[in-house]
């Protein structure tokens, strides 16, 4: 087999393996909160595109448009998120669950997310291959797949595996789109699919246009003006690719989101100024529970710093000094892509350092940062190994030439990457409770005031205990906090028995609740004391542990106890 | 990848220095992969078993007091403590004001963690079961003359305010408190007064503002005043981060008139849930 039909036989291996063991982990997760939404939007805009596909008369007057997309206000149609992922979760749902009944209901809509994680794990592969080597390329693309707060968001219904996925597509396609005439088209799908993922693909054109401006000035002319030269190096350095990002990624999100398709601009203008303005929730960080601006700076920098399994963390700082080392040594990649990944990182970091961007999801708001963190990893990894082969065969130099060629590179990528598949295996499926050996684990993240979780999902893991009490009366109400959302589809799923309904919000529903569960956050704490007060006891009956932290209490009226 | 230096181009004498650089950066990675595996592999060591934790309740029941108060730390090992020991820990208990009022502490720590409640005091009986640490300390218990937060109903209230001041279980910094809540207008200031008090030698209270979610919504703080037979003797400022802030101030022994004045600081002050506790002590 040749070297090239290697590589796709690799490429297509990462993709399925990546995605077949997303798609298997899942199963375990919890639903989180706003998952449920982006699954009952998907129905709804999947609906749409398949009346949209057979004909159906009307499917694209402004008013069945805005009955599926959009509505007065801000979040009416879940418009304030574009709508590609929602519309994949919606016609997986109807083909994998409704259709060939191969899935349940939740699998259906997650398979998309988990596929596109797949395809994000692909293309780290194929774009490191091109530049460093093979090597390189594996490494780097199961570092990406090997990432515990990662591999939790490729598991759900949601836009945070996605947008790094499409982010990290762009990349690649610019980066292409320098050595190809036609390669801004892919740019242009590439970013528009971006920007209909998340908002977060606004920032991309901070990414490309200083890489652009690096790349122009290197493609400069030596003689004429100053000005001339310039234009040489725009004129060769494919001007085409502006026109991509600027104008063909637009109009790919234009054509995925019906409801830009008329007041284009004003909706536009009403997608972005509601996430300028979006509320501050509150998050736990560091022990102060921050909940306004101005946020300290550090929050990405300490977050990445503890939730990164260490040895990719340690092995991507060696990467990158290294490759500052290389590149002062005068040695360059054509298009310059280590620059291109550390502007990729430096500008999905790089709001949080504002200290007025909101923190509440942590690392999955600059997640699009992870796949240059790897690819570092995966470089230094490779050139650590390099390094310390030369230097064994220097000063050893009768030992045995096969040993001293891949032991260095079989114990560091075989430590390494365990160590990151340990850390993801370990934590799953709680693992926005774990922390890295550098925090001391979920352990020292609690102690240090880290943030425990959030989205409420964790409530899967008391549903087996909730269970035991079904039919102790005629109906058991429970009080299920941050996991109300998700309650009806826990009891489609078949994890929760009949008998044990919803019994409301807040302290009306504590107290017409016979069983309370309260998900741990410190701001979540006056939950609990709405419960003692309700009960009458501060006694949980069951607590759920990741690591021995605290993530769940259930407690239990008395009378249902006795009974 | 960097091409294979020919032995036989080299020199064979062994340049320690140069070897440990080359080998470092390896090394230290292959450290931090080890490191990070024995974290993962000894997660279940460093934590509890129910069976350690039944050790550890039964144990404590036993010699326990009905009086004594019971804490563990740090403070996020608290709901798997209620669970095994919540049947020992009652409302009031668990929403004090503070810990002076108690003789005897039974504390729960996991490794060699301390309860704030317990800094500075010496155990005379400690045990453990596996990472769990139990101590029993001994302390001498504050006397109590006047229990202003119990005794709120005999509290006149005065001043713009919404609604009346009650007694109330409130989370204040992320802690239950039972405590009296008054919400002064905007920029006003409410009166609480006791007449006729039995003091001690001193006034200890605590003072918060309730509620995290008027707190992130409201960022201006609160004010307490406490004056003595009408003159000023502390005031406090508590902030939206302040927590549950302790005041004292010295009294002289006898009956007297107590005034605690509540001020919402600022004219954007809406929903000021001012929330305090006090005790007059011996």
């Amino acid at each position: 087999m040749s070297e090239a039909w290697q590589n796709r036989l690799i490429a297509v291996l990462l993709f399925v393996f990546a995605s077949g063991l997303v798609i298997s982990a899942q199963r375990d997760q919890g639903i989180a909160r706003d998952e449920v939404v982006y699954m009952n939007y998907g129905t709804r805009y999947a609906d749409w595109w398949i009346d949209f596909a057979t004909g159906e008369s009307g499917a694209t007057h402004k008013d069945t448009i805005t009955k599926h997309f959009g509505g007065e206000r801000p979040t009416d149609g879940n418009r304030e998120h574009p709508p590609l992922m929602k519309t994949l979760f919606g016609l997986s749902e109807r083909l994998l669950h409704d259709e060939l009944g191969w899935t349940s209901e939740t699998t259906g809509y997650r398979v998309p997310t988990a596929l596109v994680n797949g395809l994000l794990v692909c293309l780290v592969f194929l774009f490191v291959l091109g530049i460093w080597g093979r090597t390189a390329a594996i490494s780097s693309a199961l570092l990406v797949l090997f990432l515990p707060r990662a591999f939790f968001h490729a598991g759900l219904a949601s836009f945070d595996a996605p947008v790094v996925t499409f982010w990290f597509a762009s990349l690649f396609a610019y980066y292409r789109a320098l050595q190809s005439r036609w390669g801004f088209l892919w740019l242009g799908l590439c970013a528009g699919l971006t920007l209909a993922t998340k908002h977060n693909a606004i920032m991309l054109p901070a990414v490309f246009l200083p890489h652009y401006a690096y790349f122009v000035w290197n493609q400069r002319p030596e003689k004429g003006t100053r000005l001339r030269r310039l234009y040489v190096g725009f004129r060769l350095a494919r001007p085409q690719v502006l026109l991509g990002l600027f104008v063909v990624a637009p109009l790919v999100l234009i054509a995925v989101w019906p409801w830009l398709w008329f007041d284009t601009m004003t909706h536009l203008r009403e997608w972005i100024g509601f996430h300028l303005g979006h509320v501050h929730y509150n998050f736990e960080y560091l022990g102060t529970n921050w909940n306004a601006p101005p946020f300290p700076w550090h929050v990405a920098l300490v977050t990445t710093l503890f939730t990164m399994p260490l040895a990719t963390l340690v092995a991507a700082l060696i990467g990158f000094v290294m490759i500052v080392r290389r590149f002062r040594n005068g040695e360059r990649n054509e298009g310059s892509p280590a620059l291109l990944l550390f502007l990729s990182a430096g500008v999905a970091m790089g709001p949080f350092l504002l200290r007025t961007t909101p923190i509440f999801g942590a690392e999955k708001h600059w997640a699009s940062a992870i796949p240059s963190l790897c690819i570092f990893a995966g470089l230094g990894l490779v050139w650590m190994a390099d390094l310390a082969r030369n230097s064994l065969i220097v000063a050893k130099p009768k030992w045995h030439r096969g040993l001293l060629r891949y032991a260095p590179i079989g114990l560091l990528l075989s430590t390494a990457i365990g160590a990151a598949w340990s850390e993801t295996h370990h934590a799953h499926p709680y693992s926005l409770t774990h922390y890295n050996a550098l925090a001391g684990g979920a352990p020292g993240g609690a102690s240090l005031g880290m943030n425990r979780q959030f989205w409420g999902y964790s409530a899967r893991g008391v549903l087996p205990f909730i269970n035991e009490f079904q039919g102790r009366d005629v109906s058991v109400p429970v009080y299920t906090h941050d996991a109300s959302p998700a309650w009806g589809r826990y009891r489609a799923e078949g994890l929760l028995r009949d008998g044990l309904p919803n019994s409301g919000h807040e302290m009306a529903g504590i107290r017409k609740s016979k069983i309370a569960f309260v998900v741990h956050e410190k701001h979540f704490a006056r939950h609990d004391f709405m419960v003692w007060e309700a009960y009458k006891k501060v006694q949980p009956s069951f607590v759920l542990l990741y690591d021995g932290v605290p993530i769940v209490s259930v407690y239990v009226r008395d009378e249902l106890l006795d009974k | 990848m960097a091409e294979d230096v020919p032995a036989s181009d080299t020199d064979s004498t062994l340049d320690i220095g140069r070897l440990a650089r080359g080998l470092a950066p390896a090394l230290l990675t292959v450290a931090a992969a080890v490191y990070s595996l024995m974290a993962v592999c000894g997660a279940d060591s460093a934590t509890a078993t129910n069976a350690q934790w039944g050790t550890v309740a039964a144990r404590v029941r036993e010699a326990r007091t009905p009086e004594e108060l019971i804490v563990f730390a740090p403070s996020w090992i608290d709901p798997v403590g209620r669970q095994h020991l919540g049947d020992q820990m009652s409302i009031a208990m668990a929403a004090r004001m503070d810990s002076a009022r108690y003789a005897g502490i039974w504390e729960i720590g996991l490794e060699d963690e301390r309860a704030p409640e317990t800094r500075g005091l010496k155990s005379d009986t400690s045990f453990t079961a596996g990472p769990l640490t139990v101590r029993h300390y001994v302390q001498t218990p504050a006397e109590v003359t006047y229990d202003f937060t119990s005794e709120w109903r005999a509290g006149k209230a005065s001043g713009p305010m919404q609604g009346r001041p009650n007694l109330s279980f409130e989370e204040v910094g992320f802690e239950p408190h039972q405590c009296i809540k008054v919400v002064p207008r905007p920029g006003q200031t409410a009166i609480v007064t006791f007449s006729q008090i039995p003091l001690g030698s001193k006034i200890v209270g605590f003072v918060g503002l309730a509620d995290i979610f008027t707190r992130r919504d409201v960022r201006e703080p609160g004010r307490l005043t406490l004056l003595v037979d009408g003159e000023l003797r502390t005031t406090v400022t508590s902030g939206i981060d302040s927590g549950w802030k302790r005041f004292e101030a010295p009294t002289t022994p006898g009956i007297h008139d107590v005034e605690f004045h509540l001020t919402a600081v600022g004219a954007g002050a809406r929903d000021r849930r001012i929330c305090f506790a006090a005790e007059a002590r011996k």
